[in-house]
């Protein structure tokens, strides 16, 4: 699951991207606007965190520019701009949440994870559930229909979710080495076969099917 | 406050009535006198001719040779007479008959003009020459009545007084409309002053006369100064909270680090300390940040702003997936800082959405003041609790979760623009009912 983080403040960023990655999202950092919005136009994010004060572009251009070329990607503004006319402002460039400064990474990472269960069409709450599958975002662990508790590596956890998210979608390994890894990391498509072959050991062969030459979908419905 | 213009259109018109007046009386004066001194000559001319007709008799008395006098002499109380002294012996007209003229002996050579009551009350003019005839003092005084004279005085006398009347009304008429062509300059001033208070615009017209323009210059830039004060200090605190929240984000994300939970309460102390920071970074931050009444530029497009703001709310507390209606009349344009109505209403309605358990209502009336009510279904307060609430908030410590915060600044908006927060039981939702009443100097102008 790849975030894109866009924040000018370097200290804040570096706590942000660190507390997200314990959450298992691979997070890119852009500290200035006209980057961050190029990066949000390259379509391999699942979500981005928006400040609004940045240098070069306003957080409220750059929703906007991105929202005119129909880019949807769900956007949840981070801004020390908590005026109830800026919130109404940044509603109505588009945004899907908004988080005013100061606040508690439980709050962000709460707030991330309704954006992204609404996003893709699921109930709320804090932990997600598919297919008689629910992942423990606390524990990573993820709780399976008879109610046994499988513990999950990192790795693991992140693409579950990943795969629970997009439930019933065809995905590459190269897609799914994009949302695992952030630009800084080393990419290997060969790993994600290792990884993918761990949660079929886990929780059933039959959860992840193998489209030759396309990737793996996962059965929200098993047969 | 005295009008300026009255007190000129009066000053103008005393001394319009004392210049006419003045010349009306000395115009008076002087017919008279031109008269009298045409009549004055003319009786010069008589007793020049009666004198030429006068001649010793007798070595002590004179007579008068008939022949060479005029009619009018003769009949009597023609309006005519002479009057002709020699010592003792008095020689008068026929016209005159039975009556006297008191007439004083006159030194030869000079003249005296006397006026006198005639006969059949005739008003005359007598001018009485003293000569010397044959070695003998005599004076000769012809009268004249006066009353043809005075009734053509008169006559003239209307006619100019009437044309003088006019000429002045002519005149009041003229500096009326001189007036009020001079002060329209400044009756614009007026009303533009009025529009600017109702926020129509934001400066004054700088076409206005000479003796103004200063005043409007100075006023203008001091609109423009007041307006980028404004607007820098709002950018100042904007910045100031942006730079100062963003640190203090990473300070409350310190206590998670690893070499702080080797000391619990050094974390605890940081957190608390931070959260303190926040609370009453918050409360100053907005309370400087609101315009409060004013000329006001930009309008509040209520029937576009608050559904925006609804949608905000929805979005916020979209696990209650709350119904909340609004109601407002048809025509919304409000004369009041966005930003503040914004801030005001989204903190009511974030208090409303927290109690709720399924509806809101929002009401926007105006009629001599804005009132925007907010109603919800949840639990509400009760009576012995709105007092403490509305207490609240007075000092900038005293600021707490739930109900308090939100209202507090709420209060603080609605005390800025002179108007105040009732909070009761929602009649109609049985929940927590605000209603904030505010003040501008112009409500609202629909159509």
């Amino acid at each position: 699951m790849r975030i894109l983080l866009v924040e000018d403040d370097r200290d804040l960023a570096r706590f942000l991207k660190k507390d997200l990655e314990k959450a298992g999202y691979a997070v890119d950092v852009s500290h200035d606007g006209v980057e961050g919005e190029y990066l949000g136009n390259e379509g391999v994010y699942e979500l981005a965190i928006l400040d609004l004060g940045l240098p070069q572009r306003n957080g409220i251009t750059i929703l906007q520019n991105w929202r005119s070329q129909k880019n949807h990607l769900p956007v949840l503004i981070l801004t020390a701009r908590d005026a109830w006319y800026e919130k109404v402002d940044g509603f109505k460039a588009g945004a899907d949440d908004y988080l005013a400064k100061p606040f508690h990474t439980e709050e962000l990472l709460a707030r991330i994870n309704a954006l992204l269960h609404r996003f893709h069409q699921l109930p709320g709450g804090h932990n997600l559930q598919v297919g008689g599958l629910t992942l423990d975002q606390e524990h990573q662990q993820v709780i399976t229909e008879n109610g046994e508790h499988i513990d999950l590596t990192g790795v693991e956890f992140k693409l579950l979710r990943y795969f629970l998210l997009h439930r019933g979608q065809v995905i590459s390994k190269s897609t799914l080495n994009e949302q695992l890894y952030d630009f800084d990391s080393d990419k290997d498509s060969n790993v994600i076969e290792v990884y993918v072959n761990h949660l079929r050991r886990k929780l059933g062969k039959e959860r992840f099917e193998t489209r030759r030459g396309q990737g793996y979908v996962f059965k929200e419905e098993l047969p | 406050m005295k009008s300026l213009q009255l007190r000129l259109a009066l000053a103008l018109f005393i001394s319009l009535i004392c210049a006419v007046s003045l010349l009306w009386w000395q115009t008076k004066l002087s017919i008279r006198q031109l008269a009298e001194d045409n009549v004055a000559e003319h009786l010069e001319h008589d007793a020049e001719a009666i004198l030429a007709a006068v001649y010793a008799d007798s070595p002590s008395t004179i007579a008068l040779t008939d022949t060479d006098i005029e009619p009018v002499y003769t009949k009597l109380h023609s309006g005519q007479y002479y009057w002709i002294a020699n010592g003792k012996q008095i020689i008068k007209s026929p016209s005159l008959g039975e009556d006297h003229l008191a007439v004083p002996m006159v030194a030869s050579g000079s003249r005296q003009r006397v006026y006198l009551t005639g006969p059949q009350q005739q008003p005359l003019l007598i001018m009485a020459f003293g000569y010397r005839k044959d070695g003998r003092p005599v004076t000769v005084a012809i009268a004249e009545d006066l009353s043809p004279t005075f009734i053509l005085i008169d006559e003239f006398q209307q006619r100019f007084s009437m044309i003088a009347a006019v000429l002045l009304l002519v005149l009041v008429l003229v500096q009326i409309a001189i007036l009020r062509k001079s002060f329209h300059s400044l009756s614009r001033l007026q009303t533009q002053i009025g529009a600017l208070e109702r926020g129509e615009r934001s400066q004054i017209d700088t076409d206005v006369p000479l003796e103004v323009s200063a005043l409007v210059g100075e006023f203008n830039r001091l609109l423009t100064v007041l307006d980028q004060r404004l607007q820098r200090s709002r950018n100042a605190l904007a910045d100031l909270a942006h730079a100062l929240k963003t640190p203090l984000t990473v300070l409350q994300q310190l206590p998670r680090e690893d070499a702080f939970r080797q000391y619990p309460e050094l974390g605890e102390m940081l957190t608390s300390q931070t959260a303190n920071m926040q609370r009453l970074m918050d409360r100053v931050l907005k309370r400087a940040r609101l315009a409060g009444s004013g000329p006001t530029a930009a309008k509040f497009d209520m029937h576009r702003e608050i559904p925006a703001l609804i949608q905000v709310l929805k979005n916020m507390y979209r696990k209650k997936n709350l119904t909340i209606r609004f109601t407002a009349p048809t025509s919304g344009l409000l004369s009041i800082d966005r930003e503040d109505m914004l801030e005001l209403a989204g903190n009511l309605l974030d208090n409303a959405c927290k109690w709720a358990k399924s509806t809101i209502n929002i009401t926007l009336e105006y009629n001599q003041s804005i009132h925007l009510i907010i109603e919800d279904d949840g639990p509400g307060v009760e009576d012995a609790a709105i007092e403490t609430l509305m207490q609240r908030g007075t000092r900038l410590d005293e600021s707490v979760s739930g109900h308090g915060l939100g209202l507090s600044i709420a209060k603080l908006i609605v005390e800025q623009y002179g108007g105040q927060l009732v909070l009761s039981r929602s009649k109609d939702l049985g929940g927590f009912c605000a209603e904030a009443v505010l003040y501008t100097a112009d409500v609202g102008q629909g159509k």
